[in-house]
């Protein structure tokens, strides 16, 4: 938390009126707390310098007007309101006016001149104005307000120096002239807005590039070509840009940790805990880096670019007919990464019962952490045929386990919706800003940011819970005989432990499906990170290694497992809500115990009803 | 008076009427959708009820429902054909 040293700014503005970029722009990297896809969802703090001055500017989720509609907005008007514990009363407010959007911008301004602080304007997207040839008088619009107004280039930083300038100076901000007073009605601002508009913008031409593009994107056939493009795009990136990646991180942490056992049968408990407990805590952390950043990049690009909300006008008739709507697809979208950052950013969804239901159904799409585990066991029990002589099948089923988890997410919102999350179905709106090409820093900024608060969130939980596992599975020690191998000795370890007969004493509920005590010990490792199923079943089966894609592995699991268990376990992780990070989120996001333990315990059923249905028919099809 | 909902693409309307839930007629009118409004509805969602709306400088995408509505008014054709290079003005 910032020391009160130095003033506050609380930086405000219009949903996609530039915020973000001006932001980063002005602090830098220094921000305390990510944002997240279309919103900046929680107060984020960078500090602005200039010669020996600094303030600490305030990024806040963007509003319309200081009369909140959704969890974000709340959030931008307590700090206005002084009643943030942390920040306290902001000296000051930088507002946002979007040129191409004046007219909103100027109704937040009436209400805002109103607190009676002083205040700074930065006028963005001036070049987009000069682009439609428009005229724009900032002198006239500076008499007119009362404060100081700065035209910023927020692209290429023309005007960046100026408003720092002016930033550090907030002893000699001016506090505006209230035109329109406190107690008037919304179409009395808008009046006033739309007048000071009309005197300060002129010969506004229609955006006619975005019109154009307009006509791709959003034609009933083109654009869902386009729609269907992007999102193969978004899918394929992540498997062949981020895979590897992730798999050399995989096998730099198991490279270090077989270099820190060395030839040791039986490593010393300390030497035991740094690398398999703290070692490879930490690389299960670090192998989802590549996925979210990845994701994270790609979403940026979308959002900065203006298609997002294009493509959340398109899926919304769809998403609508399920009781969500078309801000719901960000999360959702997300959540295929990770649960959390998808979870977080729900919090744009103005209506409260479609807002739980999104968060509720996004831990069923399917996350990254699931992949290594389908991979795993689809390369050990799906023949590798092919279909029709082009796909294979193996890609065919994995395949139909990301969009059977769609489909099945998009029911059980229905039926959320329908039953415990019934409300009138409320309208759906999203601004289209118009088309921009996104500048790469602001993107890698952004993406960074999203990534590093992913690890802040999740990173611990599962950091600690796998040195609890640790712990679980190495004690109490057994000593090794001279005669054995360490692959051996590692599992004679784990078959003594407290896992083993916490494995052993859960393993009985699993009965209806077959599974044995070892499939459930991978179960309950999944807790920490699903893909642990993975580590686990090498260690179980004396193999060594970690890697799915390791043959010895998967022949162990076709010696050990029925393939009718193997796909019960598949269809079991498909729907099962073990992760320890996102029941974290789940109960901070839906302040609950009661909504985080009924997601548990839906998606348990769920998965247990889904892999007993998937043992017998399969047992049935494959006898 | 019609419903938006019931507004071809392509077509210019005023709007007479907001109704529903006092946050959504509120956040209606913050967007700038306030009485004698001039919007012309750009197109229709293929895939359901959405449509894409412009007035002023704005582009929204918009889907009500039954018990929020914008009640609107047809305006002569010509109005929004004289100048189709321009911006949409506010109020005619």
């Amino acid at each position: 938390m910032q020391a009160r040293s130095i003033p506050h700014v609380a930086l405000v503005g219009v949903p996609n009126s530039g915020k973000t970029t001006l932001f980063n722009s002005l602090t830098g990297q220094r921000k305390k707390v990510a944002n997240y896809p279309g919103v900046t969802v929680e107060p984020s703090v960078g500090i602005v310098r200039q010669h020996a001055s600094a303030i600490a500017l305030v990024d806040l989720p963007g509003v319309y007007s200081l009369s909140p509609k959704s969890t974000d907005e709340e959030i931008t008007l307590r700090v206005l309101e002084g009643a943030d514990p942390h920040l306290g009363s902001p000296d000051g407010v930088l507002l946002i006016l979007d040129a191409t959007n004046l007219e909103k911008g100027l109704l937040l301004f009436s209400q805002l001149a109103s607190l009676g602080k002083p205040m700074l304007v930065a006028l963005t997207m001036i070049d987009e104005v000069k682009r439609r040839s428009a005229m724009l008088d900032d002198i006239q619009l500076e008499a007119t307000l009362g404060v100081k107004v700065i035209p910023i280039v927020g692209v290429k930083g023309i005007g960046i120096t100026e408003l720092r300038s002016e930033l550090v100076n907030i002893e000699h901000w001016r506090t505006p002239f209230v035109h329109v007073p406190p107690d008037a009605t919304i179409e009395d601002r808008i009046s006033w807005a739309r007048l000071v508009a009309a005197q300060v913008l002129r010969e506004v031409h229609l955006d006619e590039r975005s019109e154009r593009i307009d006509r791709i994107v959003l034609h009933p056939l083109w654009g869902m070509v386009v729609f269907v493009l992007i999102m193969a795009l978004i899918f394929q990136s992540i498997f062949t840009w981020a895979q590897p990646v992730m798999d050399w991180i995989d096998y730099g942490f198991s490279q270090l940790r077989a270099w820190m056992v060395g030839d040791a049968i039986a490593p010393p408990l300390w030497l035991d805990f740094l690398a398999n407990g703290i070692v490879a805590g930490v690389g299960s952390v670090l192998v989802f880096a590549p996925q979210i950043f990845v994701l994270m990049v790609l979403v940026t690009i979308l959002e900065d670019s203006g298609y997002l909300a294009r493509a959340a006008f398109f899926v919304d008739a769809i998403l609508g007919s399920f009781g969500l709507q078309g801000r719901s697809f960000i999360p959702l979208l997300s959540s295929y990464a990770c649960a959390i950052p998808g979870i977080l950013s729900a919090r744009m969804i103005p209506s409260h019962a479609e807002r739980m239901a999104t968060i509720l159904v996004a831990p069923l799409m399917t996350c990254s952490a699931r992949l290594p585990v389908y991979t795993l066991l689809i390369a050990a029990f799906v023949p590798p045929v092919l279909v029709g002589g082009v796909i294979s099948l193996q890609a065919l089923v994995l395949g139909g386990l990301y969009l059977a988890a769609a489909v099945v997410g998009l029911c059980v919102a229905w039926l959320l919706r329908k039953t415990v999350l019934s409300s009138d179905r409320t309208p759906f709106f999203l601004e289209f800003p118009p088309y921009r090409v996104p500048h790469w820093r602001n993107v890698v900024v952004r993406a960074y940011g999203r990534m590093q608060d992913f690890f802040q969130t999740a990173g611990t939980v599962i950091l600690a819970l796998s040195v609890v596992l640790w712990a679980l599975a190495s004690f109490p020690r057994v000593e090794p005989q001279p005669t054995m191998s360490a692959d051996h000795y590692r599992r004679m370890q784990l078959e003594q432990s407290y896992a083993a007969k916490l494995g052993k004493a859960i393993a009985p509920v699993f009965a209806p499906m077959h599974f044995d005590w070892q499939v459930t010990l991978g179960i309950i490792g999944s807790f920490a990170a699903r893909e642990v199923f993975v580590s686990v079943m090498g260690q179980l089966y004396a193999v060594g290694g970690d890697d799915p894609s390791n043959l010895g592995l998967q022949h162990a699991l076709q010696r050990q497992l029925q393939p009718p268990v193997a796909f019960a376990v598949l269809a079991f992780y498909m729907f099962a809500l073990q992760c320890m990070s996102t029941i974290a989120v789940l109960r901070r996001e839906t302040g609950s115990w009661r909504w985080t333990a009924f997601a548990f315990a839906y998606m348990l059923v769920l998965a247990y009803g889904a892999a007993a249905l998937t043992y017998n028919i399969t047992s049935a099809l494959l006898s | 008076m019609l419903s938006l909902e019931q507004v071809e693409a392509g077509h210019v309307v005023r709007i007479v009427r907001l109704a529903g839930s006092q946050s959504f007629v509120e956040r209606m009118k913050e967007l700038g959708l306030v009485y004698d409004t001039v919007v012309e509805v750009v197109r229709r969602s293929p895939l359901g009820r959405t449509i894409q709306l412009r007035y002023g400088t704005s582009h929204i995408a918009l889907r009500l429902s039954r018990n929020h509505m914008i009640g609107v008014e047809p305006l002569h054709q010509q109005i929004a054909s004289v100048q189709p290079e321009r911006a949409l003005d506010y109020v005619v």
